[in-house]
């Protein structure tokens, strides 16, 4: 029987995009993920491909792969990212390069071809991840912050791309949360930007899914381009 | 696929398209799809080249038609429904299928 949306939702191994995969388990979905490795949790309605999210012809295979199993997708989370806190200076080249491979290239393939599917549909969500350093312009996490700037640009020019065909595209800004990706951060750094934000704590899991399950609702075919920055942080 | 199968496919999916948005126009090689009498706009164009991915692709023929080959040929593929013909007849025999 064909459950109620199909979302696929990439980085789905560990920290918010495992949560995502859960959440969305839980509420009745098909939920496909994906990773450069396996994941530690099973359920029937969860398929998973092990590829590197920038590998174009991995991205493509395993689109056309969901879109023939399904008939559909119904949302697509792009979630799979990597940070490194470095100052610009002491940045090596290959890091610069992994970050803007995972953070926007992936990003941009998921989105080409996850869109093409839902075209047909004449609908669907798409939600990217930006963060707050980019609206804070945080010292020490220079390519970090520039490679989610672009994703943010992304987010509003594919809305504007992709609304003749019913897709919206938003983007949620997440502050800090306790995932590998701050695992090697000092705390005195998390404190000071915590300090720059509104609400001064750090993210939950439920703070982004919250924003990422507006976002995917039927109900908001009239919200797009938007990025919603958690804990009161704006660009 | 041979190269009328291919012009059935493309001319079927452009004539879908137009029927679509109401316009009337005979599609044939010669129809053209960029530039000044254009039977597409924009959008059009990326509606159509896409409909025509999937429809290959529902004949288990994997193509990319936003291949580098195809978006960077000085004489564009995508000027006429012929060029376009003999463009995803070439990606397939050459082996460019994804």
């Amino acid at each position: 029987m064909q459950r109620e949306k199909v979302v696929l939702i990439t980085g789905t191994r560990k920290g918010i995009g495992r949560e995502l995969a859960l959440f969305y388990l839980g509420k009745g979905y098909t939920v496909v993920g994906c990773s450069r490795k396996e994941v530690d949790f099973f359920d029937d309605h969860y398929s998973h491909f092990c590829l590197d999210v920038c590998d174009e012809k991995s991205v493509i295979s395993m689109v056309r792969q969901v879109a023939k199993k399904y008939g559909r997708i119904d949302v697509l989370i792009n979630n799979a990212g990597m940070a490194s806190m470095n100052h610009v200076l002491l940045t090596p080249y290959s890091t610069i390069k992994k970050i803007f491979d995972t953070n926007v290239y992936g990003t941009m393939l998921f989105t080409r071809e996850v869109a093409k599917v839902m075209m047909k549909s004449k609908k669907g969500r798409i939600v990217n991840f930006t963060t707050v350093a980019t609206a804070l312009r945080l010292e020490g996490e220079s390519v970090y912050a520039a490679s989610k700037a672009a994703v943010l640009n992304f987010t509003e020019v594919t809305a504007r791309e992709l609304a003749p065909y019913g897709i919206t595209v938003n983007a949620v800004g997440p502050t800090p949360v306790m995932t590998d990706l701050i695992k090697a951060v000092p705390k005195n750094k998390i404190n000071d930007l915590i300090d720059r934000q509104a609400i001064k704590r750090l993210g939950v899991f439920d703070d982004i899914k919250n924003v990422v399950d507006f976002f995917v609702q039927d109900s908001s075919d009239f919200v797009t381009a938007q990025t919603i920055f958690l804990g009161g942080v704006n660009n | 696929m041979n190269k009328e199968d291919v012009k059935e496919v493309i001319v079927g999916a452009l004539s879908e398209y137009l029927d679509m948005k109401g316009i009337n126009s005979e599609v044939n090689e010669h129809t053209v799809l960029i530039g000044t009498n254009a039977v597409l706009d924009s959008i059009g164009l990326v509606t159509v080249i896409v409909e025509i991915e999937n429809m290959l692709e529902e004949k288990d023929i994997e193509v990319s038609l936003t291949s580098e080959k195809a978006m960077s040929s000085a004489i564009s593929p995508f000027r006429s429904v012929g060029a376009l013909v003999n463009f995803v007849y070439d990606q397939i025999n050459e082996g460019n299928a994804a």
